[in-house]
């Protein structure tokens, strides 16, 4: 058997090993995906980067990959094998800001639309079907499309589309909800009815809500006819094209509407502007990690605390790729924002390292944990202004912490020690400082020593903070 | 209780949107055909 994180699709399955991405298809399919591949429509959009380069596996690759141990040769017999490009991180709608999934929602809706072009549909239109490219959308699931009868008026993933898309954004927009509240408990995203529960009498009647919302749960009662599940074909192709391409306008339009605003504030969107030492004394950090990244030349990044993306946008400028979290979804939406609008190689994502992403999925598999993915996936780590939040707020031991860092990099950790005389830490400790009267410089650096050693540190002007380079242990040069 | 299926709503105000739609082709196709009449009847030779 071979193993699979996507197997809904009875067409293929989708295996992830440790550099590849490879699709099986079975054999009555493989003409019909193959044709798909040839058309201008997939050309166009796999040159540009929105559809995911696909080759198939040449006769000397299969026969290698038959001799693999717990490969299933019956099944490689009945069908063809695919490779996909690599996406760097993958990462889920749970773990964006809305601001991505909106436009996860775009590229599904130009797909869509220019598919029709072709002849072709999108047989689901959910998130799943989307990964980031740093903070540019790719569509992976190539076999999401297929050929479209003529005589077809439906849009069959139009529900589906409303429930992952349109409500989640409709639901973050008006309550602030968490994307992650919506996907990590229900795979299919938001019903009409929740909403319609959360709404008010004169909330309801709003056009927005009208649409999305309100007459979908009142008609809902009236969905046990057999009627609304039956296909519909129309003599007329023409017809039925034109009803197809006004849903999918009329989508694009709904969604269009549900852009997230810019500019919106959270706890941590000011930092930058609001830290509690000043400009000198931020502009010498900013030096000191601008050193490191010259010298250490790190490929992968992953900046934990990013904040508004300010060192990820100095990493990605050194040439890192750069995978940015941060528990706030603000501030992931604005270094999604700014990663776009000045072609930055930085995927942010909306996740709180005290609490990363769990595995999810059927049996826990199908998507693994942040910290699966994220192990010893970067060569560089960068810990600025956190450690302190890790301490205080989440009062997880300084062992432990430093443990974890070990683990998420192969080589380099950039950290800021904050002594709990420093402003910020008191004002986070509230007056509990007895319980962090053992936190000082010296523990720090023993409890590095097991795994880090200190290639170089300096003070952050003259406030309470010091700044380490550290070099991770096993690694020699 | 009767067991109303999750969703169904949606399927339904598709239903009543496309139907819609159908009529407004209907009327595209209604402007299209009067236009190539005024056209044949006043604009003289066809452009290419």
């Amino acid at each position: 058997m071979i193993p699979s994180t996507s197997f809904r699709d009875p067409a293929g399955r989708c295996c992830v090993g440790e550099n590849r991405v490879l699709r099986w298809i079975a054999a009555e399919h493989t003409p019909a995906f193959e044709a798909f591949l040839e058309t201008p429509f997939a050309r166009r959009f796999t040159a540009e980067r929105r559809l995911i380069p696909t080759r198939k596996l040449g006769r000397v690759e299969r026969e290698a990959m038959e001799c693999l141990p717990g490969m299933d040769r019956e099944m490689l017999a009945a069908g063809e094998i695919y490779e996909h490009e690599r996406v760097t991180f993958p990462s889920y709608a749970w773990e964006w800001p809305a601001e991505m999934l909106h436009a996860a929602g775009e590229l599904t809706m130009l797909l869509a639309l220019a598919a029709l072009a072709d002849g072709y549909g999108v047989k689901d239109a959910t998130p799943d079907n989307v990964l980031f490219q740093g903070p540019k959308p790719i569509f992976v699931d190539v076999l999401s499309f297929e050929k479209r009868e003529p005589g077809d008026p439906v849009w069959q993933p139009y529900a589906q589309f409303v429930r992952t898309f349109l409500l989640p954004l409709l639901a973050a927009r008006w309550w602030g909800l968490p994307l992650a509240d919506v996907f990590i408990t229900r795979r299919d995203g938001l019903e009409p009815e929740t909403l319609y529960r959360w709404c008010g009498p004169l909330q309801r009647l709003r056009p927005m809500f009208l649409g999305l919302v309100t007459l979908p749960t009142w008609l809902a009662g009236r969905g046990q006819a057999p009627s609304a599940h039956h296909e519909r074909r129309l003599a007329d192709p023409e017809k039925a094209r034109f009803i197809l391409e006004m849903t999918l306008r009329r989508s694009g339009r709904v969604l269009a509407d549900l852009k997230p605003r810019s500019g919106n504030r959270s706890t941590w969107s000011d930092y930058m502007e609001t830290h509690s030492y000043g400009e000198a004394a931020f502009k010498l950090k900013e030096e000191f990690v601008r050193l490191v990244l010259e010298e250490a030349r790190p490929r992968r990044v992953l900046d934990v605390g990013a904040n508004t993306g300010h060192f990820s946008a100095l990493a990605a400028a050194a040439g890192a790729t750069v995978v940015a979290i941060d528990s706030d979804a603000r501030c992931a939406g604005a270094v999604w924002q700014r990663a776009l609008t000045e072609t930055l190689n930085v995927l942010p994502l909306v996740i709180d390292i005290a609490r990363p992403t769990p595995p999810l999925g059927w049996r826990n598999r199908e998507c693994p944990s942040f910290l699966e993915r994220a192990r010893g996936g970067f060569d560089c780590l960068l810990m600025l202004a956190i450690l302190h939040h890790l301490l205080v707020m989440e009062r997880v031991p300084l062992e432990d912490i430093l443990a974890l860092a070990a683990e998420l990099t192969t080589a380099h950790l950039v950290i800021e020690w904050v002594a709990p005389a420093d402003e910020m830490f008191r004002r986070l400790a509230r007056g509990r400082d007895h319980l962090h009267a053992d936190l000082d410089r010296d523990a720090f650096e023993r409890a590095c020593r097991p795994h880090f050693d200190v290639v170089r540190f300096s003070r952050v002007g003259d406030a309470h903070r010091w700044l380490y380079w550290l070099r991770k242990r096993s690694v020699k040069s | 209780m009767s067991y109303v299926d999750p969703g169904s709503g949606l399927l339904i105000w598709q239903a009543l949107v496309a139907a819609v739609f159908g009529l407004l082709f209907y009327l595209k196709k209604t402007r299209e055909f009067l236009l190539s009449i005024v056209r044949t009847c006043f604009g003289g030779k066809k452009r290419s």
